[in-house]
């Protein structure tokens, strides 16, 4: 009885350890191969738990399955107008086909030796096939970047997959720059062209200001004129009044009036250093000179005096 | 007796380590009990194959190992990246000091009239997929730092560098935040931008000096239109003041000529009066002051006798 349950023990660990040899799981990460002395016996893509009869004999590859992703060294390369640029560039790729990938002796490290040399090939031969303005250029929709890199994923799709079984899911340019040389020549172009538009700032703003002053000057000149205008109207309104009021007093009586004003005239004409030469006819001597010296009408030579 | 009491001894060890067996079955069925917190979501897988890729928060069970596995993601934190790849800098442990030492070359981005930029923003991310973002990509940060790169690059490669550099910050992000996002759901790695911020773009630092003196010309271009605009406003207000002053001096001439006016007309008409009464007498009296006021001031007089007739040559003038 003893010995029966101890020979069920030894069986059941014998058996556990043959399943456990035998058994093997595979992730969602990755294929696995089974081969038997180098041949080919399975090709497992799907994950799960899974059993190797061969047991001892059997073994397993496991390639990875996920997405990688692998970045290029900058690379020089020329647009089809002889523009050269430097591009770094990335490409997510993937194992398709477990089989052909591992025929191939690939590792995920020369793999990414083998994607290099292809990529370098398919994105020189698409971009000689564009010039420079494609690739960069002040309207967007005349930039055709998603086109270049959509043909040069076209073109090394066509390569990758048949011979490594690889599959590359997506190509994109990283990085864009320039040779040193094309880099000098670029920033003296940006400093000439950032000088200009200083200087423009600088003459438009001369510009305008001049064109606010000489309206200023206008405007004053204007407000001047007007002012003047003005002024005039209402002195002319004081000389019209005025005058009118003269001419009402003084026609009253013409006579007296042109007397007054000629005494007034006469009195505002002759200065100082006038010389004056009388006639003792003159109605100011009358005094003087016998009367029937005098003529009857005096002569004066000097100021007028009334008519007698 | 004492084989009654080895025999019992036996019974109840044998009890004891039959329990003890049954504790260690149900410990282990109940090693599958697991919580999945609120910010997470679990994978659950069974021999490596996926059973449930999106295990909802709560408590779960699952078989216990080595049958079943569960791996949690937290689902609702939010990540950040900052993309410096177009930044300025020699620090090798930067994109952008990685490219220096390998090239020599500093790093930017091309705009769409070819200048160059420093640009960089700061993305925000989170894992959209548990099950895509644990089994899919090798290196999901270096994808979606490619990738954000590569929508960087595309969307200023069309722009002006003036917009680049003022108006089109929002446009840019923008353009990142659509490009990143539909590069990622091609690929299919579970991860999603949720936010992009543009980082301060500058211009690189050898022509920087440059682009400084173009806001400096349009600051001098206000300034020498403010300045017109002052004097302008200072000259018509002197102006102003010029016009007020004329007109109200012609004002004041008015009222002074009016006034004088009849002043004069006043005393006119009262001298009339008067005169009518006795015309001669105030006639030869108006007269005679006259000849007093005028000729008492004028120093050279000279009187000539009424029969003196003949040229005037005979009257000698001295001027003093």
């Amino acid at each position: 009885m003893r010995k029966l349950g101890f020979a069920i023990l030894v069986v059941l660990i014998l058996a556990g350890l043959a399943i456990y040899t035998m058994l093997f799981t595979v992730s969602e990460r990755e294929y696995a191969i089974v081969t038997r002395f180098g041949e080919l016996k399975q090709t497992l893509s799907q994950a799960g738990l899974y059993v190797k009869w061969g047991s001892v004999c059997d073994t397993v590859t496991r390639i990875d399955k996920r997405l990688s992703i692998f970045q290029t060294r900058p690379i020089e390369l020329l647009f089809g107008d002889q523009n050269p640029i430097i591009l770094t560039c990335y490409v997510c790729w993937e194992v398709r086909d477990p089989v052909a990938f591992y025929n191939s002796l690939m590792t995920p490290d020369n793999a990414n030796i083998k994607l290099r040399d292809m990529i370098q090939s398919s994105l020189g031969s698409v971009l000689s096939k564009y010039q420079f303005q494609d690739a960069i250029n002040i309207d967007p929709n005349k930039v055709k970047f998603r086109q270049i890199e959509a043909e040069a994923l076209t073109d090394f799709k066509a390569n990758a997959s048949e011979e490594y079984g690889i599959a590359i899911r997506q190509l994109g340019i990283r990085r864009i720059a320039y040779p040193p040389m094309v880099t000098q020549a670029v920033h003296n172009r940006m400093r000439s062209e950032r000088e200009k538009i200083a200087k423009k700032h600088r003459g438009d703003g001369r510009k305008e200001a001049a064109v606010i002053e000489a309206k200023t000057d206008k405007e004053v000149a204007q407000i001047l004129a007007n002012a003047y205008r003005d002024a005039e109207i209402t002195r002319g309104e004081g000389d019209k009044e005025a005058t009118a009021i003269y001419a009402k007093a003084y026609s009253r009586d013409r006579g007296f009036f042109e007397f007054l004003q000629s005494l007034k005239t006469i009195r505002d004409i002759l200065a100082r250093q006038a010389t004056v030469v009388l006639s003792t006819r003159s109605k100011l001597f009358k005094y003087l000179v016998p009367e029937e010296a005098a003529p009857a009408a005096s002569q004066p030579t000097g100021p007028r005096g009334p008519a007698p | 007796m004492i084989e009654e009491s080895i025999r019992h001894a036996l019974g109840a060890s044998r009890r004891f380590i039959r329990w003890i067996a049954l504790m260690g079955v149900v410990a282990y069925a109940l090693s599958g009990i697991y919580s999945v917190k609120p910010n997470e979501q679990a994978v659950h897988q069974r021999f490596g194959r996926i059973v449930d890729p999106r295990v909802l928060p709560g408590i779960h069970y699952r078989l216990p190992w080595p049958i079943d596995r569960v791996d949690k993601v937290p689902i609702r934190t939010v990540h950040r990246l900052e993309i410096d790849d177009f930044q300025p800098g020699d620090d090798p442990r930067t994109a952008a000091g990685v490219f220096r030492m390998m090239t020599q070359l500093d790093s930017f981005c091309v705009t769409g009239d070819n200048n160059v930029v420093n640009v960089g923003c700061a993305i925000q991310y989170t894992i959209s997929d548990p099950a895509a973002f644990m089994f899919r990509p090798v290196a999901p940060e270096t994808i979606l730092r490619a990738v954000a790169c590569n929508s960087m690059l595309h969307c200023l490669s069309g722009m002006e560098v003036d917009k680049a550099l003022t108006v089109s910050h929002p446009q840019i992000a923008d353009a990142i935040y659509q490009q990143t996002n539909q590069r990622l759901e091609e690929l299919g790695i579970g991860l999603r931008v949720m936010a992009v911020d543009l980082l301060p773009v500058r211009p690189p630092g050898a022509v920087k000096s440059y682009f400084d003196d173009v806001v400096n010309a349009q600051i001098d271009n206000r300034k020498m239109v403010n300045q017109a605009e002052a004097d302008r406003n200072e000259r018509v207000a002197r102006a102003d003041v010029e016009a007020t002053r004329i007109i109200e001096e012609a004002k004041g001439a008015k009222a002074t000529a009016i006034a004088r006016a009849e002043g004069d007309a006043s005393r006119f008409t009262q001298q009339l009066e008067e005169y009518r009464k006795s015309p001669a007498v105030t006639r030869c009296r108006l007269w005679l002051d006259f000849a007093k006021e005028v000729l008492a001031k004028i120093q050279r007089k000279y009187v000539v006798e009424a029969d003196q007739t003949g040229p005037a040559a005979h009257i000698r003038i001295v001027t003093p």
